[in-house]
């Protein structure tokens, strides 16, 4: 399971905004509308003790964030050893 | 059916101030009569919902009345130029009613009709009084039921006025990305339609976060 956070309305394609809950029309003709969601994300952050050991994955230097989607795992590894 | 009709049930307070709803509540005529304020709100004696109008006559002293019941807030925009409409109402009464429409454009009047409503000892639909709104238009419409100088008791509620032209409308679906997802206005789990007339509008809505 993954959590999605409504982001607009499409009618017939055609982005119409985020209101919601909103109105549609006044309705002249057969159309869809469409509600569209994208997927939850999260920010991680990547610190160390001592600071400033480069991860090798994901690859950055402490402290620094990724963002995560909701739901997915994230490998991470670091130096077996380093010198400070 | 639309019902152009606000507050037709009498239901909603305020009754005879000047807004959307508004009826008038009329004694036409002179001389005395007895109650001089023959009309009340009636809770116990109804139609339908929680309210109806009364109009109680004891007596006529002197002169000719007639007594009122009309409303003149009917969308002018809803009223559209040669289409024809259809007015009833529900009433009871110890007496003989008329219903009427009256309609004219630029002080000109160009639409009077009327039917006459036999008095009836239960609650009733009138029949429905069909009339066509002129091809030139209106600038003033109203319609009411009245009494001729009759002494007793009517109870009016329930009036409906609507187009007798089937509404055309318009086929709306609601989806989703990622489909599946449950709306709360109008509900239903997307993908699936619902019938719009034409002109008006649709509120949606759609819950914030799902889990999928």
């Amino acid at each position: 399971m993954a959590k999605y956070v409504f982001d607009h309305w499409e009618v017939n394609g055609v982005n119409v905004g985020s209101a919601n809950p909103t109105t549609i029309g006044p309705v002249t003709t057969d159309l869809t509308v469409k509600a569209v969601y994208t997927i939850a994300t999260h920010t991680v952050s990547l610190d160390s003790s001592p600071s400033g050991v480069a991860y090798v994955n994901p690859v950055g230097t402490p402290p620094f964030t990724i963002t995560v989607q909701d739901g997915q795992s994230i490998s991470v590894q670091v130096p077996h050893e380093i010198e400070v | 059916m639309v019902n152009l009709i606000a507050n037709s049930g009498f239901e909603q307070d305020p009754i005879t101030v000047e807004q959307d709803g508004f009826w008038f509540l009329n004694i036409w005529g002179t001389g005395t009569v007895v109650p001089a304020q023959p009309f009340s709100i009636e809770t116990a004696d109804v139609y339908e919902g929680a309210r109806a109008i009364r109009c109680h006559v004891e007596s006529i002293l002197e002169g000719y009345f007639q007594f009122v019941v009309g409303s003149f807030k009917v969308s002018a925009t809803a009223l559209v130029p040669g289409q024809e409409f259809q007015l009833r109402l529900a009433y009871k009464s110890t007496v003989p009613l008329t219903l009427t429409v009256q309609g004219s454009l630029a002080g000109t009047s160009n639409l009077s009709q009327s039917i006459d409503l036999p008095a009836s000892t239960v609650w009733t639909l009138s029949p429905w009084l069909t009339f066509t709104i002129p091809t030139e238009g209106l600038d003033w419409f109203q319609f009411y039921v009245l009494s001729n100088n009759q002494i007793g008791d009517y109870l009016v509620d329930a009036f409906e006025l609507t187009s007798t032209v089937a509404p055309i409308t318009h086929i709306v679906t609601l989806d989703s990305s990622p489909t599946g997802v449950a709306y709360t206005s109008p509900i239903g789990v997307a993908p699936f339609t619902v019938n719009v007339d034409d002109g008006t509008s649709l509120a949606v809505q759609v819950p914030s976060e799902i889990e999928v």
